[in-house]
């Protein structure tokens, strides 16, 4: 148990948590299923993002960064309407990393980001939560464009990027970042770059 | 489209409390990137601003309850934000409240909102008493925390630096 343990509300908070989640649609692949983000997840969303393998989102986070960080998984489907997943594998609630459409102040277009816990590295599951949910952005939630903002340094990411087919087109700075972003475009659906 | 959470708003004589959305956010960037919020973690700039208000709004879904805005009924201005907030280096929830701007400041606007807000905590979520983190220079929300009949609690220090601890129980209830 570590210090970033959260427990699920219960009572009428929970009752209300649990509507949320019914909420957000539940997406499926060969092996994984996604759904909402709930309290009891955060202690692996911190340890990602607390630790070395939180450079790639701006981190290493204090444990109170990594709470805004992690409600906003959240916060973005009510803001927004698109917002962010939980991946677990099916069969198991566990969650064993994040996924993420998401539009920060200053993002022209959504963004496609993605997380996965060290201990379930090496599998494909990264990419293969990261296909679905850029579908489900193009097919069900017909957004224009997507993209994912990865450090050069992010060597992982940058690959995972490649590997899902997105094209690299230049670089942004973000306000609290102290290195450029390169900006990968994720093609539509039926392989069309959407320039 | 987005989702909203089915949530009972509470009401007060001049006051809609419903959970925050978007339409809050002009209000609230705005409030945090001023000096006004320095007791809120700001200024800040708009980037920081906005994982902020969205962590409020987050912490809805992830914990089922959380800051209510306030909207004046009859301007549909977001004048505030009051409710317990709890992120994860709280032990437990924090009552707090906020004024957007200083032009809803001097009209009971704050302490309506609280009020109807600690009543909900202990009657209908059964809250025994719920804690607020004042800081030592915060006169106006000292004085309010004491008009809402809040008792300093020194067995129980706030985590959060400069600041008391404040802590509210029902109507009638000994500490």
């Amino acid at each position: 148990m570590s210090m970033y343990c959260e427990t699920l509300p219960i009572g009428v908070p929970g009752q209300t948590a649990a509507s949320f989640a019914a909420l957000v649609p539940v997406l499926h692949t060969k092996r994984l299923t996604l759904r909402a983000p709930r309290a009891d997840d955060y202690a692996v969303y911190a340890e990602i993002a607390c630790g070395p393998r939180g450079e790639g989102i701006g981190g290493p986070m204090t444990r109170e960064e990594a709470w805004y960080d992690f409600a906003s998984l959240a916060s973005c489907w009510m803001l927004q309407g698109h917002g962010g997943w939980t991946i677990t594998l099916t069969g198991e609630d566990r969650a064993i990393g994040f996924v993420l459409i998401g539009a920060e102040p200053g993002d022209e277009e959504p963004e496609l980001g993605y997380l996965i816990a060290e201990g379930s590295e090496g599998h494909g599951y990264a990419s293969e939560a990261a296909i679905a949910v850029r579908d489900y952005a193009f097919d069900t939630l017909q957004l224009p464009s997507l993209v994912s903002y990865v450090f050069a340094t992010n060597t992982r990411s940058v690959a995972l990027a490649e590997r899902l087919g997105a094209i690299k087109s230049g670089t942004v700075i973000y306000p609290d970042d102290d290195q450029p972003s390169l900006v990968y475009r994720h093609p539509a659906p039926k392989g069309t770059p959407d320039v | 489209m987005t989702l909203s959470l089915n949530v009972p708003q509470l009401e007060t004589n001049r006051l809609i409390l419903r959970v925050p959305g978007a339409a809050d956010m002009p209000a609230m960037l705005a409030f945090l990137g001023e000096d006004r919020a320095e007791f809120y973690g700001g200024p800040m700039n708009e980037h920081d601003a906005w994982h902020k208000f969205s962590a409020y709004v987050g912490q809805w879904m992830l914990r089922g309850y959380g800051m209510y805005s306030a909207v004046l009924k009859d301007s549909g201005d977001t004048v505030g934000m009051a409710g317990p907030f709890h992120p994860s280096h709280f032990d437990e929830p924090e009552m707090s409240w906020l004024l957007t701007d200083a032009k809803f400041e001097g009209r009971g606007l704050a302490a309506e909102a609280c009020q109807a807000v600690i009543a909900h905590l202990f009657s209908t979520l059964g809250w025994a008493n719920v804690v607020s983190y004042i800081d030592k220079a915060n006169h106006g929300s000292r004085k309010l925390a004491e008009r809402l009949g809040a008792q300093l609690d020194t067995d129980r220090p706030s985590p959060v630096p400069n600041c008391d601890s404040y802590r509210h129980y029902p109507q009638g209830a000994v500490a």
